[in-house]
């Protein structure tokens, strides 16, 4: 008999200041990180910053807390300087502190191109570096005014991030229609922000690159859509039926004679009825491995194509979230692995389903198995103690494991697993505390995570 | 003259091919009078002759014995072998094979070693092998100084398999003494990979977290299909069960051994990653983050959406 599924409530919450108690104790510097990332305390951050070698591998850490960073930024010399610009996690103010120290070229480009410059965008937009200005242009929060005066230089790369920009206007987008070459050009066709004007004059130039952008842009007028959606040329068309903006029952109904364009109709949702049957007796493998996984297909066209005589049609309908339970009753006997492990992956198998998959000896039907939460809880042990080390990882991304299965990956002899296994979010107070011992780093580092992040939720709610 | 020693591999009574290239790493140091012998242990000798007949060989030493894998049968062949002829150099395919008798060899005959070479050459006389350190970052040249034979596994890829037709003559030789500590228990092929083909892959296009989610999936095999690339994935995706393991790449996947031209979309470039496909000569890496390792090791970059690169080279293809 199992134990009931791991449910790591409150109740079993190390409180805040015991944790950090221990990790202080233990000094060891990746765990402090880790608990760092979810509970401000100072003797942690002091750990977590000791040496020289922790402070260059925290300026660099995606996910150090901006506060470290923060920490790093008032007395950074100029390798952690360099690290802090490159780290998408350094904040605002540190960012601020790193250009009052006048850095080289190479750290202002860094920060210019970083998503939390904004306020320094103006300043970088009149850098002496023309590196520093083309990372000011490419970067998505560069205000209106700032790359409007940037698409005045005589610059290529800085024309061509202009014209991609998010906030460039039309009268910036005009004027680089006019003075650009064809590139900056089907960028500009492609912005949102393109004045009609312009997608007027593309939709009649004769090279398809600019019609072919023109059919791309999200903002298109819809007759102009429909006139695109007929163009001779296949890339143009299927530019056109990858636009959202326009409905999927209202694509070609005549069908297109380039399988490439018809490939693109079967991706679409919302397809009219005569369409999808059409497609799903498509000549063209691709266009039938796509419609298979289109959602809006009705079940008995799904049953033709469950029986379709390339296996990776079949897959397809396998991980189609409207395959009824009948048809992966019938994949599930599918000669072909990948198709038995696209049905192991669903969590609404029948039991059955389940049941005879668990007999199943091909590992990607196994690991399949492990991480499905609908596989019982004494089958998932067994997953755990599979000789295959990447068949017992799957356990570990289980969200219905039980105790005992992760209580064996804790235990076990690869170290990824147990490091996937510490990254859980809903980790066991016991096992995030018998992981806080692990010889890696890692493991080390997301168990002490786990624990502090479970403190700090416990603290805010009792707040 | 000296003698030059290559010992062959067979498993399970199937000839290795990675045994002529070690052939063609030790052909390439043949000066004059020198002899290279093969050395085989199977059940059945006398059949892998014609195999090992290529150009540069002009002995075939068959050793009837079995064709089940007994390391310490192997380990005793060389040590009789450096023993009766004091060779100057016995070379072995690298691999798990090797792995279990050369290094043993090495350190019971007091022999010279370097494993995993990939270059081998003679300076002024002087044996110097080839093989790559910290973790394939840095090429390290070795020589051998006062060593008398030197043991050498060579790495698979590295080395042209040898070819040309050769007329050695064949000396039989009993199986040498060996204290067996191990049992065969049975062979048991690798598992079905269902036609997909990493290892011998020329071409790979490869996907990584950047891929999002399983339904973006499709579009990159359908890309590879018509780019004739094979596709291969990070761990994430096979973990995710988005693509079969049979398709990743690294150190808990496949190794892309044959590989010429490595696309790497949305691969952040992990060690474990790169351990599979660091040595390929041509790696074009395309990520939105300027920073992921994966550029460290690229010949070309991309820093931009792989999904509007994969849109872009959809219209090419």
């Amino acid at each position: 008999m199992n134990a009931p599924a791991a449910k790591i409530g409150t109740a079993s919450v190390t409180p805040a200041s015991a944790l950090i108690a221990r990790l202080v104790e233990a000094g060891d510097p990746y765990a402090a990180l880790g608990a760092c990332v979810h509970i401000t305390d100072a003797t942690l951050d002091q750990i977590a910053l000791a040496t020289r070698r922790q402070r260059l591998i925290v300026a660099a850490a995606s996910y150090a807390p901006p506060r470290l960073l923060d920490i790093l930024s008032q007395d950074a010399d100029a390798p952690l300087i360099l690290r802090l610009a490159k780290n998408p996690a350094t904040p605002a103010d540190a960012l601020a502190r790193l250009m009052q120290g006048r850095p080289p070229a190479r750290v202002r480009r860094y920060i210019a191109a970083h998503a939390n410059a904004g306020a320094l965008l103006p300043q970088l937009s009149q850098d002496t570096s023309i590196e520093v200005r083309r990372a000011v242009a490419g970067n998505a929060g560069a205000p209106a005014d700032v790359i409007a005066r940037l698409a005045t230089e005589a610059d290529g790369p800085i024309a061509r991030a202009a014209a991609a920009a998010p906030q460039a206007d039309a009268a910036t987008l005009e004027h680089l229609w006019r003075t650009c070459d064809e590139w900056v050009r089907a960028d500009v066709v492609a912005h949102p922000n393109c004045p009609p004007g312009i997608l007027a004059e593309a939709e009649a130039q004769e090279d398809p690159l600019i019609r072919r952008k023109c059919a791309a842009n999200p903002a298109i007028p819809d007759d102009m859509l429909m006139r695109l959606l007929a163009d001779p040329d296949e890339q143009v068309r299927g530019a056109a039926v990858r636009n959202l903006a326009i409905s999927g029952d209202r694509l070609d109904k005549a069908g297109d004679p380039s399988a490439k364009v018809r490939r693109l109709f079967a991706r679409r949702t919302r397809l009219a009825r005569p369409m999808i049957a059409r497609l799903a007796a498509d000549a063209d493998d691709w266009v039938r491995r796509w419609i298979a996984r289109n959602p809006d297909v009705p079940a008995d066209v799904l049953g033709e194509l469950a029986q379709d005589p390339e296996a990776a049609v079949r897959r397809s309908v396998s991980r189609n979230p409207a395959c009824p339970p009948d048809l992966l009753s019938a994949l599930a006997v599918d000669p072909q692995p990948w198709v038995r492990a696209g049905v192991a992956l669903r969590d609404d198998a029948p039991d059955a389903v389940i049941a005879l998959l668990l007999d199943d000896a091909d590992h990607d039907v196994l690991g399949a198995l492990g991480r499905n939460p609908a596989t019982p809880a004494n089958h998932l042990e067994m997953i755990a103690r599979h000789p295959d080390k990447d068949v017992r990882r799957s356990v570990a991304f289980n969200p219905a494991a039980p105790p005992d299965a992760l209580g064996l990956l804790a235990q076990d002899v690869y170290p990824l697993n147990r490091a996937i296994l510490a990254g859980r979010g809903d980790l066991a107070r016991a096992l995030a505390l018998r992981l806080l011992d692990d010889p890696e780093p890692q493991v080390r580092f997301a168990a002490a995570a786990s624990l502090a992040r479970a403190a700090a939720t416990t603290t805010s709610e009792q707040q | 003259m000296a003698n030059l020693i290559v010992i062959a591999e067979q498993r399970d009574g199937e000839f290795r091919e990675t045994s002529l290239e070690a052939v063609t790493a030790i052909r390439g140091i043949k000066q004059g009078d020198d002899k290279l012998s093969v050395a085989i242990i199977a059940a059945d000798p006398q059949k892998h002759v014609p195999a090992l007949s290529v150009e540069g060989v002009d002995e075939v030493i068959a050793v009837k014995a079995t064709d089940d894998f007994q390391p310490d049968l192997l380990e005793a062949l060389i040590g009789a072998l450096v023993k009766d002829r004091a060779p100057s150099v016995v070379a072995v395919a690298h691999g798990v094979d090797a792995w279990s008798f050369a290094p043993t060899a090495a350190a019971r005959l007091d022999c010279g070693l370097a494993t995993d070479i990939m270059g081998l050459k003679l300076d002024d006389g002087d044996l110097v092998a080839t093989r790559a350190g910290y973790a394939e970052k840095v090429l390290v040249d070795i020589d051998f100084p006062g060593k008398e034979t030197v043991l050498l596994t060579v790495r698979t890829n590295a080395f042209e398999p040898a070819s040309g037709s050769g007329s050695p003559e064949v000396t039989e030789m009993a199986p040498p003494e060996a204290d067996v500590a191990t049992t065969h228990e049975g062979w048991k092929p690798p598992a079905d990979a269902g036609g997909i083909d990493i290892g011998g892959s020329e071409f790979i296009l490869s996907i990584g977290r950047g891929v999002g989610d399983e339904s973006n999936v499709e579009q990159y095999l359908e890309l590879a299909e018509s780019m004739g690339a094979t596709l291969g994935c990070s761990r994430p995706i096979a973990d995710n069960g988005w693509l079969p393991k049979a398709r990743q790449v690294g150190q808990s996947g496949q190794l892309a051994a044959n590989c010429k031209l490595y696309i790497a979309m949305g691969v952040s470039g992990s060690v474990q990653h790169q351990w599979g496909m660091k040595h390929v000569e041509n790696i074009v890496a395309v990520n939105t983050d300027p920073e992921a390792s994966i550029f460290s090791i690229a010949r070309y970059g991309i820093v931009g959406d792989m999904a509007e690169i994969a849109e872009e080279l959809e219209n090419l293809f």
